[in-house]
């Protein structure tokens, strides 16, 4: 039944070492449907695809916020998923109870760590089989936090986890690229592009690297969209519906880049 | 002990200072604390601080027992550790929130802090950018009792100098200066060893600017006008 | 006698006929297989050297730090398995804590050595799994010089005049061999380990990878700090044009 001996539970290395179990929790994580974050210097987007289970059913919770500063978008097992927000929200409680003000968003990242962490160890547990990432502002900034069921936590300029999420990676990493061709005089950063966005721009780029995740039959709708932003002077915000769709009318204005990968396509963005 | 488990508390402070007096001037706080340290009304020891640097940005006064202050900075210390990891330097606000709910904590237990805090600092909204530092002066009582102010003074302190200081402050507000401030903390620090007789001719003055960070103060001494005591009763 | 399949091999509770628990082994396995990482001491200071992969560029500057401050004197480096090193450092900083609020005195790279290495070796008792993770403790100061102790999944502890761990440890050790350590000031160790992490890279495999190096010595009045990245950067240069030159006369 097994695939090989050493991957029934978390309390066991394989000779080679490495924990498989722990690798199949990140399987789960990457069959959630899709989510994309990225930040500017100001503010930070995550975007979340929503599936229904049928006709008759609502859309799935994707993005939760934890803070007035800091909200997280969930791929893979939803319910471990609440867990996990539902932990970072004490967290953000517990600190302001104990100074007042709102915590900064590398405690978080640390204490999802650990959190993760001890269920890649403990016999009787399994890891959580759920990636987040976490959208905050706070006095460095703003920040793009990912996790995965294998505890790795890490900043990021930009990101994506759950199904398909690597195109919408390649969109994140390939404007880097032609913005830094257009650019080689000076020594700007690929994510200049990102750092330099007004929140709109920021969404947009963020519905448009979370279109390429879908099947070319498929396309992003009010219905199946979340965006959630936060920023300076910004409170996390959650948009659904109504709201969705006024940036989904900007993103429609650029075809799809998936559809003409072989054609190079137009510019996804001007700026 | 006995069979009902009463417990009686530690009752009365043990080695104590006295006032705390504090204010606000344009960029920053100043903060003066004589140097004595009293046993019941005895002058035990001279030459002691009663101002700790936190970090960059706050300083705490305090007066009251300085046994149960040692352990407090303990407290501090690691909390300001805390936040490091965080790639944070702890704030005024924070440190002054924190200690607040240690304070009301410990007194809820019937074993209060025997202290009076001055938390005095610039509060940064913006890291590296002293543009957005805002003076900040942060009292608790032993009790947990938890106020923010323009300037304060505590223990005798409070009954004598409150409006003097108070006074003063109004005559600029906002814009006083430095060395204005400082001349208003010597002018009461000389009010207050007229009539609190566990109050220190030696003190120190330390500060926390916007710009310049914590300074702590050298030791000053005031001797006063004693000409006063000829208007006493029965002084000969 | 071989390990796989025997079914000695599935729990750290399990002795195996001839006296191994391979489950401490296979986690050992997970350091052996990570970045390289060495620690060397010097004339008057100690320098830890990471070599780490960085697989995309959307990961901001140092998004995964293998280096940290246990507290102000003591620096903690961590290979293998990064989020169970992670979990070391925060056992490590909590026993600093309790050290620095029982003694109100900052917590000697001993005692937090000792205090890892018995935390470590719980785990290889077997109600849970061993550490995927080592960590070297470092500090310096002018009573006792540099200090550099390497605690492993094993739970041994060992205090090293220069280590080296992960992928390439023996290259790199061999390497350290070469040196007159004891004779070399913290610059000079500096380009030399950075030196060794690029020579013992293999060119075809080890791409996108990154240097993270930390420090502790007279130069840092004791206090163990990340090395400024201008520092790492130079060190860089220096040990490229170092090796084209060794290349040219081969």
């Amino acid at each position: 039944m097994f695939r090989n001996q050493y991957d029934s539970d978390v309390t066991v290395w394989s000779p080679q070492g490495r924990l498989h179990q722990v690798e199949y929790a990140v399987e789960a994580m990457k069959q959630g449907s899709a989510t994309v974050g990225i930040k500017s210097d100001t503010h930070a987007v995550i975007v979340a695809l929503k599936r229904a289970q049928n006709e008759l059913s609502s859309h799935q919770k994707k993005i939760y916020e934890i803070d007035v500063h800091a909200g997280v978008s969930i791929a893979g097992l939803l319910s471990d998923g609440r867990i996990l927000a539902r932990f970072l929200q004490t967290e953000c409680s517990s600190w302001r109870w104990d100074y007042k003000q709102p915590v900064p968003i590398k405690k978080l990242a640390e204490a999802m760590q650990l959190k993760l962490q001890a269920n890649t160890q403990y016999y009787g547990r399994r890891p959580f089989g759920v990636g987040i990432l976490i959208a905050g502002y706070d006095k460095d900034g703003a920040h793009i936090i990912q996790t995965d069921p294998s505890a790795e936590v890490v900043s990021m300029h930009g990101t994506s986890i759950g199904a398909r999420s690597q195109s919408a990676r390649t969109y994140l990493e390939r404007n880097v690229d032609k913005f830094e061709k257009c650019k080689t005089s000076c020594l700007i950063s690929v994510f200049h592009l990102f750092i330099l966005a007004s929140p709109e721009e920021l969404i947009v780029h963020a519905l448009l690297a979370l279109r390429d995740t879908l099947p070319a039959e498929e396309n992003l709708s009010a219905q199946n969209t979340s965006i959630g932003i936060v920023g300076k002077d910004s409170p996390f915000s959650l948009l659904e519906d109504a709201q969705v769709s006024v940036h989904l009318n900007s993103v429609s204005t650029h075809p799809r880049t998936t559809a003409q990968a072989q054609g190079g396509g137009a510019e996804p963005m001007q700026m | 002990m006995n069979a009902h488990d009463e417990l009686q508390r530690t009752l009365n402070p043990t080695c104590t200072g006295t006032s705390v007096i504090a204010l606000q001037y344009k960029t920053g706080v100043v903060v003066l604390t004589d140097r004595v340290v009293s046993y019941g009304k005895m002058a035990r020891y001279k030459n002691v601080s009663r101002q700790y640097k936190v970090n960059d940005n706050v300083l705490i006064a305090f007066g009251g027992d300085h046994a149960d202050f040692h352990w407090l900075q303990n407290v501090i210390e690691r909390q300001v550790l805390l936040w490091k990891r965080f790639d944070q330097d702890i704030g005024p606000k924070a440190l002054h929130g924190y200690l607040t709910s240690l304070l009301y904590g410990r007194r809820c237990k019937m074993n209060p802090i025997w202290n009076t805090l001055v938390v005095a600092g610039v509060e940064e909204e913006e890291k590296n950018n002293k543009e957005t530092s805002t003076p900040f002066i942060g009292v608790i009582t032993q009790k947990g009792c938890a106020y923010q102010v323009k300037h304060i003074a505590t223990g005798l302190g409070a009954f004598l100098l409150n409006q003097a200081v108070e006074d003063e402050w109004r005559k600029k507000g906002e814009d006083l200066s430095r060395e204005d401030a400082e001349a208003v903390l010597r002018k009461s620090l000389e009010l207050t060893i007229y009539h609190d007789c566990v109050a220190d001719n030696e003190f120190e003055i330390g500060r926390v600017d916007a710009t310049e960070g914590v300074v702590l103060g050298k030791e000053e001494k005031v001797i006063g006008d004693w000409s006063i005591a000829e208007t006493n009763c029965q002084y000969e | 006698m071989s390990s796989i399949g025997t079914g000695y091999d599935l729990a750290a509770s399990t002795f195996s006929p001839d006296g191994r628990i391979f489950q401490v082994e296979y986690a050992q396995k997970a350091v052996d297989n990570a970045g390289t990482m060495i620690a060397i001491r010097g004339k008057n200071g100690i320098v830890m050297v990471a070599d780490k992969v960085i697989s995309s560029k959307l990961y901001t500057d140092n998004a995964n730090p293998r280096m940290f401050n246990v507290n102000d004197n003591v620096g903690v480096g961590v290979s293998g398995n990064y989020p169970d090193g992670f979990s070391l450092k925060n056992y490590a900083y909590g026993e600093a804590m309790k050290w620095l609020k029982d003694y109100r005195e900052p917590m000697p790279v001993q005692n937090i050595a000792n205090a890892v290495a018995e935390y470590i070796h719980i785990h290889t008792l077997g109600i849970s799994r061993p550490f995927g993770a080592g960590a070297y403790f470092i500090s310096w100061n002018k009573q006792t010089g540099g200090r550099l102790f390497l605690v492993e999944p094993s739970g041994l502890n060992y205090e090293y005049k220069a280590w080296a761990v992960g992928k390439h440890r023996q290259a790199a050790k061999a390497e350290i061999e070469k040196l007159k350590i004891d004779e070399l000031d913290v610059q000079q160790l500096v380009k030399e380990a950075a030196r060794i992490i690029m020579a013992v890279r293999d060119e075809n495999k080890d791409k996108n990878v990154q240097i993270e190096m930390g420090w502790v010595g007279e130069h840092t009045d004791g206090k163990y700090e990340e090395v400024p990245s201008e520092v790492v950067t130079a060190a860089e240069e220096w040990a490229t044009a170092k090796l084209d030159e060794d290349d040219m006369e081969d």
